[in-house]
C-alpha cells in the first residue's frame, strides 16, 4: 500500500471514525470499571499476573517479603476434637481450631491492648461448639481493632459475633477457578475483612452511589485484580546458613509457650496479627499456593496503597491508546500497513494488539503496581469486528 | 592526647557496634549440650550475633529457638548448613510434570501434604525393631502410605502405620497375609494413596531400608 492509498485510508469517513473510535473507547474504559467492580473475575487476570511476575522474577525484582509490622500466627497445628452431629444425630468428633488457646491469646491480647489490629481468619460455624465458646465469643466482642471472618453462604455460630466478623470470601467461575480478583464491598453492602481493617485504622470506606463506588471522596473500585506483593514462600527465611527467621509463629507452641521468657504483649507491640492456618487453608494463586490469610492481608494493603482508587491518568493513556487502535480498526487498516520494511511488518503479525495491550499493562505494573483489564478491550475489539463483518456481509448480499 | 582521641575512638566504635549488635534470647533448644560462648545453652540466656555458638560433633539436627530482641522476630539457629534456593531463568520458565502413573496433584487434595512428605523422608534408614520417622503431617482418614519393595520374584506393597504426624516402619512389613518373611535390606518406594478417588501420589523411591539383625550371629 502506497503512503498515499494509506493516509486516503485514514482521512476516509473521518467525523464518522472518530466518534465511533471516541464511543468505542469511553465503551472499552466504562466497560472495564463496571464489570470490574463485580466479585467475578475475568479469564486473564490469573495469566496477565502470572506473566508480570515472571517479569519481575526476570528482573531481579522478585522477593519473599513480609513487612515488620505484620504478625503472622499460624494455628495449623493447635487443633481439638469436638462432638459433631448431623441433622441432632452424633456422627462423631470433629478437628476445630484450638478455641481454648484462642481464648488465651485473645485474653492476653484485650489485656495488653498495644498491637494495632486483629484479622482472625478463623471461622466460627454455626452447629460446631466447644466448651470455650462463651467465654471466647464474649472476649472477641468486647475487644477493639478486631475482625473475624465469616462467610456469605454460611452461618456464625453467635449473634455476639456478628458485629466483629467481615467477608472471607471470592468469587470463581466455571471458567476461572483461581483466586485473582479480589472485591471489598460484598453482597448487602457488607465489608471484606480487608475492607473493615481499612475503615476501623484510617476511618476511610467505600461508598456506593449508583453504579459508582467513591472512597475518601474519590471516585474508586470495588474490586481489584490484586498484586501480591506480601508473600510468603517458605516457613522460613534464610539469614545465613546457620539461622533461620520464622516467617509465622505458631500458636501454641511460639507465642503460648513462651509467654513467661517473652510476654505476648511484647510480640504484639503495634502489629498487626493475622491469625490463620498457613498450612492448609492455602488457595491457588499466580505466585502459586497462598494462605487465605496472605491473600486477606494483601487487599488490605492494596487499599492503603490506594489501590483502589481510580487511576485517572492511566484511563486518559488508556483511551488514547484504545482511541487509535479503534480509528484503525474502522479504517480496515493495521499497523503493520505503516512499517515500510518487509521484515517489521513480519515482525508486527507476532506484535499484533494484544500484544501492544501487554506492553502497556507491563509498563503500568512495573511502574505503579497498577494492573488493568485487557480481556475487556480486546473481547469489545473483537465484537466490534464481529458486527461490522455481519454488516458487510448483509451489505453486499443486498447488492 | 594521642592515647586518649585513640580510647576515645575505640570507646565510640565500640558503642557503636553495640547498638548495631542483634541480641537473642533463647527460647527453646532440643539439646542441652550446644554451648554459647563456651556456657551450656540455657533456656532465658541471651547472646549475640558475634557469640560463638559450638555444636556438639557428631549429632545432626541440634537446634536453638530464640527471639531477636531487637527486630522483636523468633530464629532458628541450627547445627546443619543450609543454602538458599535461587531459581534459575530455565527454572523461571519451566517446570517439570510428571506424565507417569504418580500423580503429581489431584484436584481437591490439600497440596502441601506430598511436598512435606517428600522433604521428611531420608535416602537410608536402618531397621533394628521399630522405626519411628517424623514427618510432621498428620494424614486425613481418606490418605495413607504405602510402600512397596520386590522380595525375591515378588513385588510387595504394604500400607504404612501411620499416627499423630508420624510414620511408623517396623518388622510387620514382611508380613504378607500373616505369614512373616525374613526381614531383609530392600529399596522402598513410597506413594500416598487417597481411598476416595483411587489416586496414588509418588513421594520417594529407593528409600534404602538397612535391616540390622536380632541375633548377632557369631
Amino acid at each position: 500500500m502506497t503512503k498515499l492509498t494509506f493516509l486516503l485510508s485514514l482521512r476516509r469517513h473521518f467525523k464518522i471514525k472518530l466518534c465511533g473510535a471516541l464511543l468505542l473507547s469511553i465503551g472499552i474504559i466504562a466497560a472495564s470499571y463496571f464489570i470490574g467492580n463485580s466479585d467475578m473475575p475475568m479469564p486473564d487476570e490469573m495469566k496477565v499476573l502470572r506473566t508480570f511476575d515472571r517479569f519481575m522474577k526476570f528482573s531481579g525484582q522478585y522477593e519473599d517479603n513480609l513487612p515488620d509490622s505484620i504478625l503472622l500466627v499460624n494455628v495449623c497445628y493447635d487443633k481439638q476434637l469436638v462432638d459433631y452431629s448431623v441433622h441432632d444425630i452424633p456422627v462423631g468428633q470433629y478437628v476445630i481450631t484450638d478455641r481454648e488457646k484462642l481464648l488465651q491469646f485473645l485474653t492476653a491480647a484485650s489485656e495488653a491492648d498495644n498491637y494495632r489490629y486483629i484479622m482472625m481468619d478463623v471461622f466460627f460455624e454455626h452447629n460446631i461448639e466447644s466448651p470455650q465458646d462463651s467465654a471466647l465469643f464474649a472476649t472477641i466482642s468486647k475487644m477493639d481493632r478486631i475482625v473475624i471472618a465469616d462467610h456469605t453462604d454460611s452461618y456464625l455460630s453467635d449473634s455476639l459475633l456478628k458485629k466483629k466478623s467481615a467477608y472471607a470470601d471470592y468469587t470463581i467461575t466455571w471458567k476461572v477457578k483461581n483466586f485473582a480478583h479480589f472485591q471489598f464491598v460484598r453482597e448487602d453492602n457488607k465489608p471484606s475483612m480487608p475492607l473493615r481493617i481499612y475503615e476501623d485504622l484510617t476511618g476511610k470506606t467505600i461508598k456506593k452511589w449508583g453504579p459508582f463506588y467513591f472512597s475518601n471522596g474519590r471516585l474508586c473500585k470495588n474490586a481489584v485484580t490484586l498484586n501480591m506483593p506480601i508473600r510468603v514462600a517458605d516457613d522460613y527465611s534464610l539469614e545465613t546458613p546457620n539461622i533461620l527467621e520464622k516467617r509465622y509463629e505458631f500458636l501454641g507452641a511460639d507465642i503460648l509457650a513462651h509467654d513467661s521468657i517473652y510476654p505476648i504483649s511484647m510480640q504484639l507491640q503495634d502489629k498487626i496479627v493475622i491469625i490463620g492456618d498457613f498450612l492448609t487453608d492455602v488457595h491457588e494463586t499466580y505466585l502459586g499456593p497462598q494462605p487465605g490469610s496472605i491473600i486477606c492481608i494483601n487487599a488490605y494493603h492494596a487499599l492503603q496503597q490506594g489501590d483502589h482508587y481510580f487511576h485517572w491518568g492511566w484511563a486518559f493513556v488508556q483511551f488514547i491508546i484504545y482511541f487509535i487502535i479503534g480509528y484503525f480498526l474502522m479504517s480496515r487498516l493495521t499497523f503493520a500497513r505503516m512499517l515500510p520494511n518487509i521484515f517489521l511488518r513480519m515482525l508486527s503479525f507476532i506484535f499484533g494488539v494484544p500484544s501492544i495491550l501487554l506492553v502497556v499493562a507491563l509498563i503500568a505494573y512495573v511502574t505503579t503496581g497498577y494492573v488493568y483489564n485487557m480481556y475487556i478491550p480486546t473481547f469489545l475489539y473483537w465484537l466490534y469486528q464481529f458486527i461490522y463483518n455481519i454488516y458487510r456481509k448483509s451489505k453486499m448480499q443486498t447488492k | 592526647m594521642k592515647l586518649q582521641i585513640i580510647t576515645l575512638l575505640v570507646l565510640v566504635f565500640s558503642h557503636f557496634s553495640m547498638l548495631h549488635a542483634d541480641d537473642y534470647k533463647v527460647l527453646f533448644t532440643n539439646s542441652k549440650d550446644v554451648l554459647i560462648d563456651g556456657k551450656k545453652v540455657q533456656v532465658g540466656a541471651t547472646f549475640n550475633d558475634k557469640s560463638v555458638i559450638t555444636w556438639t560433633k557428631g549429632v545432626e539436627r541440634q537446634a536453638i529457638k530464640a527471639v531477636n530482641t531487637k527486630t522483636n522476630k523468633m530464629c532458628l539457629f541450627v547445627s546443619q548448613s543450609m543454602e538458599k534456593n535461587s531459581l534459575t531463568a530455565y527454572e523461571i520458565l519451566t517446570a517439570n510434570k510428571h506424565l507417569s502413573t504418580h500423580t503429581p496433584y489431584q484436584e481437591g487434595m490439600d497440596i502441601s501434604i506430598p511436598i512435606k512428605l517428600r522433604k521428611s523422608f531420608e535416602e537410608t534408614y536402618e531397621l533394628l525393631d521399630t522405626l519411628v520417622i517424623d514427618t510432621k503431617v498428620k494424614l486425613p482418614s481418606s490418605l495413607s502410605l504405602i510402600a512397596t519393595y520386590t522380595y525375591g520374584d515378588a513385588r510387595v506393597s504394604k500400607t504404612l502405620k501411620t499416627t499423630d504426624g508420624q510414620v511408623i516402619i517396623d518388622r510387620q512389613l514382611f508380613s504378607i497375609d500373616g505369614k512373616a518373611l525374613q526381614p531383609r535390606d530392600v529399596n522402598l518406594n513410597i506413594d500416598l494413596y487417597n481411598k476416595d478417588d483411587g489416586m496414588y501420589t509418588f513421594i520417594k523411591a529407593d528409600v534404602q531400608l538397612l535391616v540390622i539383625p536380632n541375633i548377632v550371629q557369631q
